[in-house]
Formats: C-alpha cells, structure tokens, sequence
C-alpha cells in the first residue's frame, strides 16, 4: 500500500486505490454530431411557443401592448444565448461503455458524469423522438432502482448503435 | 387453518356496512349537498324513504361485499383474495412478490377490536390488497405465514428487543422541534398585529405611546406568550396522536415500528431493505441528549412513496446510535474525513451575503436616499457570515471501509448514512467556474434516496468515487 501524506488514502483496505480503473482517465465517445441539429431544433420549438405565447398576450390584454418590444427582445436574447451555450458545450456530450459500467457526460453550464454500473440496471428503454428520428438518430434510456433521478438518457446514437448497446448490456447482465 | 378459503371476523359485517357507507358519501357528497340546498319544499315522507332506501341498499352492499370476501393461503405461500359484489375479482399474489405485510387499525375497527392487513407487492401492481377485520391472531398468522418464506425471522419472534419511545420523550420533542417553528409563527403574527394596530392607530409615534404607556403588560401577554403555548399545544397534541406509544421492535434481521393513538400503523421492515438513514439533532435536542431519525427503505419511486420513510420522531442518542450500529452491521467506523473546499463557504458567502446586501442597498438607495438600516445590514452579514462559518466547518463526508457519513448542519446537525454496496449510480457534477479550482459536487444514488455532498475536492474523491465503483462492480 503506497503511503500518502493527506487523509485521502485509504489505511486498511485490501486493494490498491491507483490501480483500479480511474474515472477521470476514462476514453469517451463524442455523440453524434446531428444531435446539435435535434437540440437546436427541440429548442427552437420552444422558442416559437414562447413568441406565439407574446404575441398573442399583448394583443389581447391592453394593458400589456407597451411590453410587447421588451419581452420579445429579451426571449430572442435568453434564446441567442441558449443556442450559443448548446453549441459551446455540445464537446462535452460523450459516453463510455466500459466491461463494467456505462458513463454519460453532458451538461450546459455544469458537466454531469453520470456512472452506473451495469448489475444495477433494472431495465433498457430505446425513445425516438419525432426529431430524433428525422436525423437517423435515438435515446437509450438506462434504469436502476430508485427514482428518475438516476436514470442515464444517453442521446445522440444512431438508432443501430442504440440497438446494439442494449443487446450488449441485456447479454451481460442477463435481463430480459 | 388458513388455507382453506375463509371469511374475515363475523364483526367484519359491520366494518364493511360502514366502508360501504363512507364509500357512498365520497363519491355523492356534492350531489347530496346540492340536493340539501336546491330543494327547498321536499315531501318528507319522499326524504325519509329515499335515505332508508339508500341505507338499505349500503347494508345489503357490504353484506354482500362481506359474503363474498374469501381470502386464503396456500400450501405454497401464495395468498389468494375473492371479493367483488357486481363484478367478482380474484387477486392471487406469489410468495416472492410480497414486500411488506402492514397490519393497521383505523378508530373504527379499534373500536371494534378487528385489525386490518394489508399486503404490500413489489411494483405495486396490486393496489389494494386489503383485508379489512380480522381478529388480531388471523391478522398475526396470516403476517406469519406470508413472511415466512420472505424473511426468515419476523421482528415478533421471542428474542426480539424492544425501544420504546415514552410521552415525556414525545412532550420533549414536540417542544424542542416545535421551538423555532413556533417562534416563526408568533414572529409573523406580531408583525400582522403591528400593521394591523398602526392602520387602526393611524401613526407610529401614538402607537408606540400607547405600547409604553397603557397596554405593556397585556400586548406581552397577549401577543407573545398566548400564541407560542397555543402553538405548541396543538404541535403536542399532533405528535401524541400520530406516534403514541411508539414502539420498535428489533429481531435478527427486522424491525417492526408500530405507532398511533387512534389509527395505530405497524411498519415492518427488513436490514437489507434499509437504504439511507437520516438522524438530526437541533441544539436543544442536543443538549438534552434526544434524536429523531428517518429510515429510507428501498424503493422504486422514494419521492412519491411515503410509506418507504420511517419516522422516529425521538428516542435518546444511545438508542438511535444503537439503531444505527444493528441497521448497518456494526460497520460505522469511520477511516477518513473529508473537509469541504473553502468554495463551499465563498460560494454561500456570495449567494447569501454578498448579492442579498447589494440588492437591499440597491432598494434602499431608491426608495428612501438616507441610509436608515445601516445598522441591520451590518447585522445581517456578520451573523449570516458567522453562521455560514460554521455551516463550513460542520459540512463533512466520512469515509469506512462498510460506510458513508455526510455530516452537516449549524443549529440542526443531520447525519446522513449509507453503505457503499447500496450505490446504484453515482453522478459527478462540475460548474465550468469550479473546473480550475478541482471542486465536485458528488451524488450517489441509492434506491432510497440521494446523498449529496457539494464542493469537495476532486484530487481527495476521485479515488474513493473509483474504489466505490469497484465495490459494486466486483459483486
């Protein structure tokens, strides 16, 4: 056992910490660049609800007419804002399926790992959503015990890919 | 002697009667209130042979649901349930889906002195797999017979040990963990007695005259002391009816909690059901040597579950530590400890001082020009600072070879435990501003909860996020 000045080792267990697959140094694939395409996208139908929502508002309720300009300048800019952050961040989208676990990274303002062992899924789910399937692309959604929180929604795969990640996983962990 | 199908306790006849009825009056309660305030000129005679009528038709219909309720076990544990009067339903559930057998009693059937079982399945397909009156020896061997297979000791066995929680602990309780809220609440009914006594009084200064001068005594009395004992009487009187005479029971590998002064809840659960367990001490409960604890217990869905949270509202610290070391195998030593990074206290000093002091200035300096509240800010951020000081310095994770401890908490010490074999996923959070500072938000997922711990160093983590992994993948 290597010995180590701060409190951070380990004093009576049986392995050695370094030796074990590290976390950090983990190969990631990126996703599928179309994805940026379906963010884009998704986002953007947001977009166009919240101007309609505006739009519609301000010509109804008098009183609101003298925000109109103001509200529609500053959803364009929040949403200029949004795009530009998901094309920033967009790198950061990679996934790793190792023998014993599967890793997602993603996030916008913050990068989220997300790691789950493979003998903790409890079961395999593949989405397409509409835009999704438009660019030839598909979600492999991962559950283990315990609530939404932990699930893995890995976007950004071709729908083969995700077929073949799923029948991967169920093989080696044997569910059904 | 329950394996031949058999109907609940004759008594049963009239719990239903009664369910049936309550039943009714859910579903018809507007249309009957409705009818009460529309109609104005009713034959009373019609009225009086409408409600027979429909009384006649709520005996018949649970003496009817009571006829055909079977229910049985079979040789192979499997218990099977008929009921239904118009349309007929047969419920069989297998020996390995049951979870939980709850035994209950409502006001009703403990005036009746019949128990209600009700058997809780995995995936909850099955929602009401309820029997509604049996006698208290049924209801014991049908929980018996059914965890049989599941569990091999049931917390009733003879060498069961016993915690008992006593009124005076409860009394305790309700005073010291009602203390802060009661105060909130008398703090917010004086402010509204103020406004309210200034629009009728019409300005401060008489006002203040007044409180000196006439009423010093009774607006004391009146205001202060009336509210905080009402607040607590009625905080006392909750907590005695929902967990009076609570008692845990602790066997070889489960425990039973059963509590309640009218409606009585039995609780049982299982060592490795036990995902997350919380215990929490606010400074009065410390001092006078009392915690309360809350037990996670494996769940598919926690957030909406609330049966899957067990509440000790208290017991001594012996007790709770005593809990403590039987849930988790007397595996609590710790090994290390790890410090939150100094961020922790920065980034709160931002979010907490630093923003809220230039917004109120901002405020202050458009609504009155002359700095009135000088003063209070600087009350404000020294206490503030004083208290995030020692949220920093209490923020602690501590690290076993069979266990994980997040410590945290400046006048309400929490202490949140689980077990590395319990992770079912860990996530790793990092804002881009933190990146070059190697800070970490940590998130282990078990199915009982979260435990989170925020701003930890990534260089003193990393190796234990791996070795966790590890611990769980080699299983």
């Amino acid at each position: 056992m290597q010995q180590e000045t701060n409190n951070a080792n380990f004093t009576n267990l049986p392995v050695d910490v370094n030796s074990l697959p590290q976390l950090q140094n983990v190969a990631t694939h990126k996703v599928n660049k179309k994805l940026l395409w379906v963010l884009i996208l998704s986002s953007f139908v947001t977009f166009i609800i919240l101007i309609s929502i505006i739009v519609i508002l301000t010509n109804v309720v008098e009183q609101l007419k003298q925000y109109r300009f103001i509200s529609l300048l500053i959803v364009c800019l929040i949403f200029a804002a949004y795009i530009l952050l998901i094309i920033i961040s967009f790198n950061n989208r990679s996934y790793a399926i190792r023998t014993q676990d599967i890793m997602y990274k993603h996030g916008i303002l913050s990068r989220l790992t997300t790691v789950i062992p493979l003998n903790r899924i409890q079961h395999i789910a593949i989405n397409e959503g509409v835009f999704l399937r438009m660019f030839g692309l598909a979600q492999l959604q991962i559950f283990t015990a315990g609530s939404g929180l932990t699930d893995l929604k890995l976007s950004g795969i071709t729908k083969e890919d995700a077929e073949k990640f799923r029948e991967l996983i169920i093989n080696k962990i044997g569910i059904k | 002697m329950l394996n031949s199908p058999q109907r609940q306790s004759s008594i049963g006849v009239i719990i239903e009667i009664i369910y049936a009825g309550q039943k009714t009056l859910r579903q018809f309660w507007p249309l009957l209130i409705l009818a009460f305030v529309k109609i104005k000129n009713v034959n009373l005679g019609i009225l009086i042979t409408a409600i027979i009528l429909l009384v006649a038709l709520i005996v018949i219909y649970g003496f009817l649901y009571y006829r055909n309720f079977l229910f049985c076990v079979e040789d192979d544990g499997s218990f099977i349930l008929k009921r239904g009067v118009f349309s007929k339903k047969k419920v069989s559930i297998l020996p390995e889906k049951i979870q939980q057998v709850n035994i209950n009693q409502s006001f009703i059937q403990r005036i009746l002195n019949v128990y209600e079982v009700e058997i809780e399945t995995a995936g909850g397909i099955e929602k009401e797999v309820k029997i509604n009156a049996v006698s208290h020896n049924v209801a014991m061997e049908i929980k018996t017979i059914l965890l049989e297979k599941k569990v091999e000791s049931t917390a009733e066995t003879e060498q069961a040990s016993f915690i008992k929680v006593s009124v005076q602990q409860l009394l305790i309780y309700a005073l010291s963990s009602g203390f802060f809220k009661s105060l909130w609440i008398v703090i917010i009914f004086l402010l509204a007695l103020y406004t309210n006594a200034k629009n009728i009084i019409d300005k401060d200064d008489q006002l203040i005259d007044f409180l000196i001068n006439k009423g010093k005594n009774h607006i004391l009395i009146s205001a202060v002391i009336i509210p905080f004992i009402a607040v607590f009487i009625f905080n006392f009187l909750r907590v005695l009816i929902v967990y009076f005479d609570y008692t845990i029971a602790i066997a070889n590998k489960a425990y039973s909690f059963s509590y309640g002064l009218f409606n009585r809840k039995d609780t049982v659960t299982t060592k490795s059901k036990i995902q997350l367990v919380i215990i929490s001490q606010n400074i009065i409960q410390k001092k006078i040597n009392l915690c309360k604890m809350y037990i996670r217990q494996f769940s598919s869905n926690y957030l909406k579950d609330t049966k899957a949270t067990i509440h000790v509202p208290a017991m001594t610290s012996q007790n709770g530590q005593f809990l403590l070391q039987d849930f988790f195998n007397h595996g609590l030593n710790i090994d290390a400890i790890l410090n939150a990074s100094k961020y922790r206290f920065s980034s709160n000093i931002i979010k907490y001082v630093i923003v809220p002091t230039l917004v109120f200035i901002f405020i202050n300096q458009l609504v009155y020009p002359i700095n009135y509240f000088a003063a209070l800010i600087i009350i404000y951020i020294i206490s503030v600072t004083a208290i995030l000081l020692f949220d920093y310095k209490n923020y602690k994770l501590g690290i076993g070879e069979n266990i994980i401890v997040k410590y945290a908490g400046v006048f309400n010490e929490t202490r949140t435990f689980i077990q590395p074999k319990a992770i079912q996923a860990i996530s790793v959070k990092q804002y881009f501003w933190h990146r070059q500072a190697g800070v970490l938000h940590i998130y282990l997922h078990t199915a009982g909860g979260d435990l989170i711990f925020k701003f930890v160093k990534q260089n003193e983590i990393l190796p234990y996020l791996n070795y966790w992994l590890y611990l769980v993948e080699k299983e």
